[in-house]
C-alpha cells in the first residue's frame, strides 16, 4: 500500500533522512521509533509532502507522492495526525468533523460523521463543545476523528499519546486497536512503546536519519542497544 | 522543611466552570513536588493562576512567606518563581547561549546611549556570559551552545528551558510536562538533572507530569487533581496505592 525506497529527504539544504526504506501493507500497523531528533517526524512529513525529497520514491496505492502537494495527498486517502495543530480551536467538535469531511462529497458528510462516531463513540459526549475547551485527551481523540472523516485507507499518527494521562492513553490505544480491526493501515511514531508495540505488526528503528532495524516488535525488543536509545530494559 | 510556595484555597473560574476549586498545595524547600491528574483536571490552570498568568477568583498565593496573590507574571518571575510551558517557546533564531542570556535578570536591554559607555557594560556582559556557560555546563549542553534552537530536539529544548530558569536565579522552578514527547532515555536524564540541580543549587521544583514510570522515581511528594480539586496527596507509595487515584487517573 505505502512503499518508500531509498528516501533522502530534509528541509532546504539540511538533509535529515538517508536511504530510508519502509513499507506498510493493507491493514498493517507499523511503528517507527527512535531517539528525539532522529528524523521520525521528518519521515512522516516527507510522505505527506511537508519536507523536501532529495531522491528516492514514495508511492501510495500505486500513486507517486513525491511530487504531489499536501492538499492533493489528502485526496489519495492518506491521513496525517501531526503532533500539534490538528483541530480548529474556535469551532465546535461537530463543526470540526464537518471540516474533516471537506475532501468527500457534501451529501456524504453527515453519513460519514455517523460512521466515524460509531467507530469512536467516545467523541459523542462532547460533540457540541467548543474545541478550545477540550482536555488534552479529548483533543487527541477529536483529531483522530477529524482525520477519519476523509475515509483514509492509511493514517499516520505522530506521537498520539504524548502529554496524555494514563487513562487517556488507554482510550487512544483502544481507538487505534479499533481502527486496525476496521482494516485501516496505520503508521505510528511513538515513544510510548509499551502500549503501541502490542498492536504493531512491524517496527522500524530510525537513528540519526538512518534505518537501523526493521522487523517484528519482539525482535526489536531483543536489541541490546534499545536501552541506549530509548531507555528500555 | 518550609514551603517555598504555598497555595491556599486557590480558585479560578471560567464562566460557570470552576477550573481550580479551592486547591491548597505546598511545594517544600529543596523538594520535588509532583502534580498529576487526568487531562483537563486543572493542573496547568492552577500553575497559571499561581504564577500570575491568570488572576485568581479566590484564595491566596504565598512565595517564601510573602503574599503574591494576583502579582503580574514579570513580578513573580523577578521574585524567583519561574515556570516553563508545555510547549517550549525559545527565540528560534538565537543560539542556546543567546536564549539563556536573554533570561538573565541583569540583562539591561539595548540602549544607544549606554552603548557609548563601554566600561559600563563590558564587565557585566562578560559575567553574564560566564554564568550562562556554567548553566550550559550544568546541563551538559556544551555541544549545542552555538546551535540555533530551531534545530534542537524536543528533549534538549526542555533542558534549555530549565537552563533559562537557572539563569534567572530561580528559587522555585515550575515545570509543565518537562518530558512530554521526549524519548525515555533522555526523559530519565532530564529528571536526573532536576535532581542534581535540587542538590547542587538548592532549587525547589513543582512539576506537572504524566509519565509516572519516570517521574515518580524522583518525587518527594505528590498531589493528584481531578475536576479542579486535590483528591489525594502524599508520598509516592501512598499515591500509587490510593484506589481513587488508580480509578480516575490510571483507569482501573
Amino acid at each position: 500500500m505505502l512503499r518508500i525506497s531509498n528516501l533522502n529527504a530534509g528541509y532546504g539544504n539540511a538533509q535529515v533522512l538517508y536511504d530510508i526504506d519502509l513499507e506498510c501493507k493493507l491493514g498493517e500497523v507499523v511503528t517507527v521509533i527512535g531517539p528525539n531528533g532522529s528524523g521520525k517526524t521528518t519521515l512522516l512529513n516527507s510522505i505527506f509532502g511537508l519536507a523536501d525529497i532529495f531522491s528516492g520514491t514514495v508511492t501510495f496505492d500505486g500513486i507517486s507522492l513525491s511530487d504531489l502537494p499536501s492538499h492533493k495527498i489528502v485526496g489519495t486517502r492518506l491521513g496525517y495526525l501531526r503532533q500539534e495543530g490538528n483541530i480548529f480551536e474556535t469551532l465546535s467538535v461537530e463543526e470540526n468533523l464537518k471540516m474533516g469531511g471537506v475532501s468527500i462529497k457534501k451529501k456524504e458528510v453527515k453519513k460519514r460523521m455517523g460512521e466515524v462516531l460509531s467507530l469512536m463513540p467516545v467523541v459523542k459526549p462532547f460533540l457540541s463543545r467548543k474545541a478550545s475547551t477540550l482536555s488534552g485527551g479529548e483533543r487527541h481523540l477529536l483529531a483522530i476523528a477529524l482525520v477519519l472523516m476523509s475515509r483514509p485507507k492509511l493514517v499516520m499518527l505522530d506521537e498520539p499519546t504524548a502529554g496524555l494521562a494514563p487513562i487517556a492513553i488507554k482510550q487512544i490505544i483502544k481507538t487505534v486497536d479499533r481502527l486496525k480491526d476496521e482494516g485501516i493501515s496505520l503508521i505510528i511514531v511513538e515513544q510510548n512503546l509499551k502500549d503501541v508495540l502490542k498492536l504493531s505488526d512491524r517496527s522500524y528503528l530510525v537513528v540519526s536519519g538512518r534505518n537501523t532495524f526493521v522487523g517484528s516488535p519482539d525482535k526489536l525488543l531483543e536489541r541490546s542497544d534499545l536501552k541506549m536509545y530509548l531507555g528500555l530494559d | 522543611m518550609e514551603a517555598v510556595l504555598y497555595l491556599e484555597e486557590l480558585e479560578k473560574r471560567f464562566g460557570g466552570l470552576k477550573a481550580v476549586d479551592g486547591v491548597t498545595l505546598k511545594a517544600k524547600e529543596k523538594g520535588i513536588t509532583l502534580l498529576i491528574g487526568p487531562n483537563g483536571s486543572g493542573k496547568t490552570t492552577l500553575v497559571n493562576t499561581a504564577t500570575g498568568y491568570y488572576k485568581p477568583d479566590g484564595g491566596r498565593v504565598y512565595f517564601k512567606n510573602t503574599e503574591i496573590t494576583g502579582w503580574p507574571m514579570n513580578k513573580v518571575y523577578d521574585a524567583g518563581l519561574v515556570r516553563s510551558f508545555q510547549l517550549p517557546s525559545p527565540f528560534q533564531g538565537l543560539s542556546v547561549l543567546g536564549n539563556i542570556l536573554v533570561a538573565s535578570k541583569e540583562n539591561p536591554g539595548e540602549s544607544l546611549i549606554r552603548s557609548l559607555y563601554r566600561k559600563r557594560w563590558v564587565k557585566s556582559e562578560e559575567e553574564a556570559i560566564e554564568k550562562a556557560f556554567n548553566v550550559i555546563k550544568a546541563l551538559d549542553l556544551q555541544q549545542f551552545w552555538d546551535v540555533p534552537t530551531a534545530s534542537l530536539s524536543s528533549g534538549h529544548l526542555k533542558l534549555m528551558e530549565i537552563g533559562r530558569a537557572l539563569m534567572a536565579d530561580a528559587e522555585i522552578v515550575v515545570l509543565d510536562e518537562p518530558i512530554c514527547g521526549v524519548n525515555p532515555a533522555l526523559a530519565d536524564e532530564i529528571f536526573i538533572y532536576i535532581n542534581r540541580l535540587r542538590d547542587t543549587y538548592g532549587l525547589t521544583f513543582l512539576i506537572i507530569e504524566h509519565r509516572l514510570d519516570i517521574a515518580l522515581k524522583y518525587a518527594d511528594y505528590v498531589y493528584v487533581m481531578h475536576h479542579g480539586k486535590v483528591i489525594s496527596e502524599g508520598d509516592v507509595e501512598y499515591i500509587i496505592n490510593d484506589p481513587q487515584v488508580r480509578k480516575v487517573y490510571i483507569g482501573e
